[in-house]
């Protein structure tokens, strides 16, 4: 269990990230584990990042874009939805835990959505019981 | 090495050659012992008698058709013996425009299968001599002297290989071959992994890769792995750190698997060329699986379908995503 995880978040510029603006300018609560990062497309993307989070501590990894249709660049999310699945299913053959890695699409006016999203998300990270798959083991203390 | 194999390639790389459709024949050579298979690049008749079908042949030669890629602008016309991953590795190098089809002949094998240095490790130990008679290999070791037969030598890709004929080729030398039964895909392995508990897939990932020294002949052995700069080597940013921290093997192997999905053509001369036998072909062939379950995939099988990750469906699944 862990208590007060740190979830690295990409958010799309155009629909997530406006969602979770929403949410805020709204004032719904929700958890505040949440570290942003402003993305231009779920497509931008690399799963590589996704590696790289795990491996310099984040607890958890979240990838939100625009809903298909909706993508401020037409097709983006539909060629990241492909490249999520293929690395999600490798990464859980090789053991990750659930939970670690989530996607989402939440819409600009989805700002209640992007609450719902990060609690679970949230719930699903404080499920993970080992999260020290994939974290960098350095011989000097991190700072 | 079976004689009449070797014996129809140089019969069809002499006339390609005196009839002056390619400049030289890129095909398989006797290495320096009866266990190691090279490349060899024949550009005179005299030099056909280099050419063998090789017993231990588990190189993929598309491979050295980088060497010619459309982007360097050589002039070569070239001949390729090519087995049936060979020939769908060039299917696949043609989809990405690495090569040109109109200065290629292909010589297809019809490819019995080959046999693995690494299971021959695996069973026999450390081997000293080898000599083969008939459908039977025999080694001498350290510990004594043993004997295997050709079947149980073959590494488990051409146990479960699907694709035997060559799927493009000019001209096809050797017996058709029956392929095995369809109800059997050759993936029972890879599910039979996934049904382990989490925990123990991922110490399984460490400690194969544990043993991984970044030697990158993996990477140097796939015809699929040509991007000019490796993620692996560029340093700005800094993928993956130099060394041999455990998460970085892990992950460099990882990526390296993820890069081929919907490229990779299951000829097994990564784990081949893999001097600390790390298993590699558990990531490659996953990958493949979950390509073909996903988007009805397979690489280099069909010559006019779009790679799996540069296009997309609307109606692609996604169970996954909230």
């Amino acid at each position: 269990m862990n208590d007060d995880p740190k979830i690295l978040a990409f958010l799309c510029n155009w629909c997530s990230y406006a969602g979770a603006d929403l949410a805020g300018t709204s004032r719904i609560q929700y958890p505040t584990t949440l570290r942003v990062l402003r993305v231009p497309c779920s497509a931008r993307v690399n799963p590589q990042f996704i590696l790289k989070a795990l491996q310099e501590g984040a607890d958890g990894v979240l990838v939100s874009g625009c809903h298909p249709g909706d993508c401020h660049y037409l097709e983006g999310n539909y060629y990241a939805r492909r490249k999520f699945a293929t690395m999600l299913d490798l990464l859980e053959y090789v053991g990750l835990e659930k939970g670690r890695v989530r996607f989402s699409w939440v819409s600009a006016a989805e700002g209640g959505k992007f609450a719902e999203v990060v609690k679970e998300v949230t719930d699903g990270v404080k499920q993970v019981k080992d999260t020290s798959q994939f974290l960098k083991k350095r011989d000097w203390p991190s700072e | 090495m079976s004689k009449s194999l070797t014996n129809s390639i140089r019969e069809e790389a002499r006339k390609i050659l005196q009839e002056g459709k390619v400049d030289f024949v890129i095909g398989y050579g006797q290495g320096d012992n009866s266990m190691r298979t090279q490349p060899v690049f024949i550009d005179k008749v005299e030099d056909i008698d280099k050419l063998v079908w090789p017993s231990f042949g588990l190189i993929n030669l598309a491979n050295y058709l980088l060497r010619y890629r459309t982007t360097r602008n050589t002039p070569h016309k070239i001949g390729i013996v090519a087995k049936g991953c060979d020939s769908r590795s060039i299917v696949a190098l043609l989809k990405e425009n690495q090569i040109d089809r109109d200065r290629l002949f292909i010589i297809g094998v019809n490819c019995p299968g080959m046999l693995s240095r690494q299971v021959a490790r695996e069973k026999a130990g450390e081997i000293v001599a080898a000599s083969s008679n008939g459908d039977k290999w025999s080694f001498e070791t350290t510990e004594g002297t043993k004997e295997i037969s050709c079947f149980d030598l073959m590494p488990s890709n051409c146990v479960a290989c699907r694709h035997h004929a060559p799927v493009i080729s000019d001209v096809v030398v050797g017996d058709s071959i029956k392929e095995p039964d369809v109800e059997d895909d050759g993936y029972d392995s890879i599910r039979e992994f996934e049904n382990k508990p989490a925990p123990e897939r991922y110490q399984y990932l460490m400690s194969e890769m544990s043993a991984c020294i970044r030697c990158y002949a993996c990477r140097q052995a796939c015809p699929t792995c040509n991007c000019d700069e490796c993620f692996v080597d560029i340093t700005q940013p800094k993928w993956v750190d130099k060394g041999l921290e455990p998460t970085d093997l892990a992950i460099w192997q990882l990526i390296r698997t993820y890069h081929q999905a919907g490229r990779c053509v299951d000829c097994g001369a990564c784990e081949e060329a893999c001097p600390m036998g790390v298993k590699l072909l558990w990531l490659t062939r996953k990958m493949n699986l979950v390509v073909r379950e996903r988007f009805g995939f397979e690489a280099g099988v069909d010559p006019e379908a779009l790679p799996p990750l540069a296009t997309y469906k609307k109606e692609d699944p996604q169970e996954f995503i909230l």
